[in-house]
């Protein structure tokens, strides 16, 4: 089983780009993928994968109606097909307001004397639907925030793939992230792993590069490098596709350094799954 | 102590057993539960500098017990007593590393933590100076000093 969280404290810096991208690198791998938003953003996941759900209406079943135990249906009816090789789980409006719903559901049950643990709720969802039945491969993608989505990602999958700036509040990003795990994993006592971090939208000035080297000292896996493409990425988010379907569709002559990104980002696929399978 | 480690975290959807029995599962090399196997010595940047010859050489010897129990039980977790040292590795003495650590849990028959069997194959060197000496002469040494 792979499951991972793609977490960035800043928007913007590839995030669910990444998600998106690396959920068709392991699909292409002939992996079974799903892939969850938690962003309560419209440009989210689920909007870069062109999925239409009812997000606005509440009263549509939806993942938080299952993460606060008021389902309306059975869960895997929430998870659509896409076009892109693997099967996706929309994101709701209703995540814009999890903290709260979380909260008023732990009362509930702890009024009825019932376990609820509200960092723990996407977890106990996705088991009790036999998730890992279904799917070999699970990417979550929550928003650039800490907070329940972020402690609910990460306790769900426990590893991370971390994009990063090339800047010095790129740096900042991780050290703070690791404060966060490491109370979160003392508090429900288990390890988080990165799987990789990765240097997203690198120039070619010398700044950048500098930033490259202090990212390494960060003692985790660093397999690519992935330059600036606005261009693609922008592309992808115009189109509603994965890059590797914007190359292939929309790129009537291929750029060699955009096939070459395609490669690194199924080279950081494979090294992903080498490392996160168990 | 746990934390955030290179490396895959504990799987999410093991089975229920091994959620609830917990710090039972010494075996698990990514630790369920309490146990982390850290970043601390995981040597996962790529550069290609030459071995360090002066790593900590006052590292206790890790036979060490407490309470009467060996190190791998009397610890909540795997950083215990361990501080965190960067390593450059070359990416063949990583990739021997993989192959060694199959080998070690076949000989123990048990999954073992990657912290653990670094710092037993440090030991194992500090054991036998006279072979580090020789591997460091290989590598260009010899035609030093």
């Amino acid at each position: 089983m792979l499951t991972y969280t793609t977490y960035s404290e800043a928007g913007g810096v590839g995030k669910t780009t990444l998600a998106s991208n690396l959920a068709h690198a392991h699909a292409q791998q002939g992996r079974d993928v799903l892939t969850i938003d938690l962003d309560p953003q419209h440009g989210s996941l689920t909007y870069l994968l062109g999925v239409t759900a009812p997000r606005g209406d509440p009263n549509a079943d939806n993942l938080v109606r299952h993460l606060i135990d008021r389902p309306k249906g059975s869960f895997s009816d929430l998870i659509r097909s896409t076009p892109h090789g693997f099967d996706h789980l929309p994101s709701h409006d209703m995540l814009a307001n999890l903290d709260d719903l979380l909260s008023q559901a732990e009362t509930m049950a702890a009024d009825l004397g019932e376990a609820f643990d509200p960092h723990n709720r996407l977890r106990d969802v996705l088991q009790a639907a036999g998730i890992a039945n279904h799917y070999d491969t699970i990417i979550v993608d929550p928003p650039a925030t800490t907070g329940p989505h972020l402690y609910n990602a990460i306790t769900a999958t426990r590893s991370l793939v971390l994009p990063i700036e090339p800047t010095g509040k790129g740096i900042q990003s991780v050290a703070g992230l690791e404060d966060i795990v490491t109370n979160l994993a003392s508090e429900l006592g288990f390890d988080v792993g990165v799987l990789a971090v990765v240097p997203n939208g690198i120039g070619r000035t010398v700044d950048q590069r500098q930033y490259v080297d202090q990212f390494r000292e960060l003692g985790y896996e660093m397999p690519v490098i992935i330059r600036d493409r606005s261009s693609l990425f922008e592309g992808c988010w115009d189109k509603q596709c994965t890059a590797f379907e914007y190359v292939d569709a929309y790129r009537s002559q291929k750029r060699e350094y955009e096939l070459e990104t395609l490669e690194k980002v199924q080279t950081l696929g494979d090294h992903i799954a080498e490392v996160g399978d168990q | 102590m746990t934390g955030m480690k290179s490396g895959a975290g504990s799987d999410p959807f093991a089975g229920a057993e091994n959620e609830e029995s917990g710090a039972a599962n010494q075996t698990d090399e990514n630790g369920h539960t309490a146990a982390s196997s850290t970043s601390e010595a995981v040597g996962t940047t790529e550069e290609t500098n030459h071995i360090d010859t002066d790593t900590d050489a006052s590292q206790t010897s890790d036979g060490s017990f407490d309470q009467g129990l060996p190190y791998l039980f009397a610890r909540d977790g795997v950083k215990d007593e361990r501080s965190m040292i960067q390593y450059f590795l070359r990416e063949t003495t990583r990739h021997r590393e993989t192959k060694i650590k199959a080998v070690v849990e076949d000989e123990l028959e048990t999954d073992v933590y990657l912290t653990d069997l670094r710092e037993a194959i440090v030991q194992t060197g500090m054991n036998h100076p006279d072979e580090v000496a020789e591997q460091l002469r290989e590598c260009g040494y010899r035609f030093r000093g």
